[in-house]
């Protein structure tokens, strides 16, 4: 019987073809603005954490944070931290903005001039690479553990400052000049997204020549790469040990693992998108209330056909069932058809936004399940009153 | 008095609509027997009770006192969903308006009781079609009502009713919304499945209509009399005898008018 009825329903719902549409808009567009919320919302913090975590959950940033106290590390102070057993590598930086002068070499024939700009200047070694820039380059080769142990005048572009100082032209083996010193260009980063774009706009220099050569002074915080991570609490508590001795006190520095910041920001941005799908959601609810009220002016339409019904046999709870199985399909189709909308509009912003477009089949059943409810509770007040018609006074109304 | 069991059987029924402070006393004390096979008609003018006499022989409401058994089944203690049994198995109405469903085609209409009597498609289908053979539409099956005449419809109507064989046809004003010729061919239709076995109780308030039925019972004021009952009360014109000025009256009348 319940194939008659699914039947019986479809004839109706084709009659009011436009109400029906019109009803199912409501579903439609608070589906489509969950489904896009959170599809682009997963995206967007998956990306943000693969950035965020480089090789994984297993970066220590250690600060000084009280640099009257004491101005920074030293190097033979980063020393202390990489003879750490479980520490594999650590990764510091010192920032600074210096003029930036582009020398004219003999393969470069677009300058043959003297072209200043200005940048900022970034000392870092090669554990920047492959944290930040996911060991992604353009062009060209990075920042080598030789060139940070003989402090090599050579130098990385990030992407905007090649763009600036030499256009679309191939700069490596070319030379630019830092505060009267020469280096020799080796490489481009690629364009990097999320996290750390500040690359982008810099001149990356090998740390140890920016500490010394370049006056930049000392290294204030850097990321520390632990090889195990089961012993990560050993590992920051070592670490805390060591601060405290070079800071001499148990404040003016700090030690935070990764992870945790890590976790914090996957808090925030559920967060933001659960706020956004409840925002969304008072849209779903505003559909179902469409469905309500659509089968509601349904249900006083159609007094004499549920009377006749009834008349001829129908049990209230058939009445029941054929009002919420038509509330049920409004919902479920306005389900199907708002997931694909959705789901099109998170892979246009995926690419305008550019971050790697995930589809999930849990999420799409999940919202046409929450679609179909919806239908269920707010066809039940209207399949109720339907149920309800006395066949007497329904027949009447004729 | 016709043979047959006893398919319907009422005793001293009452109905009493409440509404506020005052009621309504609608039937009072009416018994009424049918025997299967016979064909009898309710007359009574409007305002009698014979509209919510139907809807208690139908099912459709239930009495506030007395017995009501139909085709062995005590109505009176039924519950909303057995009622609805009771309407699906044992009664077909046919309407005054017809009410077919009007986005449904002729067949889809009169397979509509069976469907809520569970009988599977095939077989829906195959008694559909016996009998809208049989009201002599069995080439418009896929029609909309709309498409066929008064007539037409209310033979759709009458094969719906009849669709899931049931012990009584239950029918009100069936001519009611025809024309004199178009109706007379429902009336021979009736008959003719009166003929074939079928109980039929028809309610009119044309006194000429009912007399095509074998039995006539009078309802009046909500109240039931057999035909020679009535005949002993009021004249043909419905007016009591005893209201009715003798001719020594009348003519004492007249004198005093002049």
């Amino acid at each position: 019987m319940i194939k008659d009825i699914i039947r019986m329903s479809f004839q109706n719902l084709k009659m009011n073809k436009i109400r029906t549409f019109l009803t199912t808009l409501g579903i439609i567009i608070g589906i489509a603005s969950i489904i896009a919320l959170i599809t682009i919302g997963q995206g967007v913090t998956s990306s943000v954490i693969e950035q965020l975590s480089g090789l994984g959950g297993n970066r220590v940033t250690v600060s000084i944070t009280d640099t009257k106290a004491i101005p920074g590390f030293t190097d033979s102070n980063l020393r202390e931290f990489t003879a750490l057993e479980n520490v594999e590598g650590i990764s510091p930086s010192l920032r600074s903005y210096k003029p930036v002068t582009l020398v004219p070499g003999e393969t470069n024939s677009l300058y043959n001039y003297v072209y200043t700009s200005s940048a900022s200047v970034m000392g870092v070694n090669n554990y920047y690479f492959s944290l930040f820039a996911g060991g992604n380059l353009k062009a060209g080769r990075a920042i080598n553990d030789d060139d940070v142990a003989f402090s090599t005048h050579v130098c990385v572009l990030g992407e905007t400052v090649w763009k600036n100082l030499y256009g679309n032209y191939d700069p490596i083996g070319e030379t630019i000049r830092i505060q009267n010193m020469d280096f020799v260009i080796v490489g481009i980063l690629n364009n990097l997204v999320g996290l750390e774009t500040r690359g982008n706009y810099s001149v990356i220099v090998p740390y140890t020549v920016a500490m010394t050569d370049l006056q930049m002074g000392l290294i204030t915080t850097f990321d520390a790469i632990v090889s195990d991570t089961e012993s990560m609490n050993i590992t920051v508590s070592q670490m805390s040990d060591i601060c405290a001795d070079i800071v001499g006190s148990t404040q003016g520095y700090s030690v935070t693992n990764q992870q945790e910041v890590m976790d914090i920001v996957v808090t925030i941005t559920d967060l933001i998108l659960g706020m956004l799908a409840g925002i969304a959601a008072i849209a779903l609810l505003v559909g179902g209330i469409g469905i309500m009220n659509m089968m509601l002016v349904s249900v006083s339409e159609r007094t004499t056909e549920i009377g006749l019904r009834k008349a001829l046999g129908a049990k209230p709870s058939v009445i029941m069932t054929q009002f919420l199985v038509e509330a049920v399909i409004i919902s479920i189709l306005g389900g199907i058809l708002g997931v694909a909308l959705g789901v099109s509009i998170a892979y246009v912003a995926s690419l305008l936004i550019g971050y790697k477009f995930t589809f999930q089949m849990t999420t799409v059943l999940l919202a046409v399940g929450f679609s179909a409810a919806v239908g269920l509770i707010f066809g039940i007040l209207p399949a109720r009153k339907a149920s309800k018609l006395n066949p007497i006074d329904a027949l009447r109304a004729q | 008095m016709a043979k047959g069991t006893v398919l319907l059987s009422m005793k001293g029924i009452n109905k009493i609509y409440e509404m506020g402070e005052n009621s309504l006393h609608v039937l009072h004390d009416v018994d009424f027997e049918v025997r299967e096979g016979e064909f009898v008609s309710i007359l009574g003018p409007s305002g009698s009770g014979k509209s919510t006499l139907m809807n208690i022989i139908g099912c459709l409401d239930v009495a506030t006192s007395g017995t009501y058994i139909l085709n062995g089944k005590d109505i009176g203690k039924m519950k909303d969903k057995e009622l609805s049994k009771v309407r699906n198995k044992d009664i077909g109405f046919v309407f005054q308006q017809f009410q077919l469903l009007p986005r449904m085609t002729v067949i889809d209409n009169v397979v509509l009781p069976l469907i809520y009597a569970r009988v599977s498609s095939r077989e829906r289908k195959a008694r559909a079609m016996v009998l809208l053979n049989k009201v002599g539409l069995g080439d418009k099956i896929t029609n909309r009502p709309k498409q066929l005449s008064g007539g037409q419809q209310q033979r759709v109507a009458i094969a719906r009713a009849m669709v899931t064989d049931p012990a009584i046809l239950l029918a009100d004003e069936p001519t009611g919304a025809l024309d004199q010729a178009t109706g007379k061919q429902i009336m021979e239709l009736f008959k003719q499945l009166n003929k074939e076995g079928k109980t039929i109780i028809m309610i009119t308030h044309d006194a000429k209509l009912a007399k095509q039925a074998k039995r006539i019972v009078h309802i009046l004021d909500g109240r039931m009399y057999s035909a020679e009952e009535y005949a002993e009360i009021y004249d043909e014109e419905g007016v009591r005898w005893e209201d009715k000025p003798t001719l020594r009256e009348r003519r004492r009348r007249r004198l005093n008018d002049d």
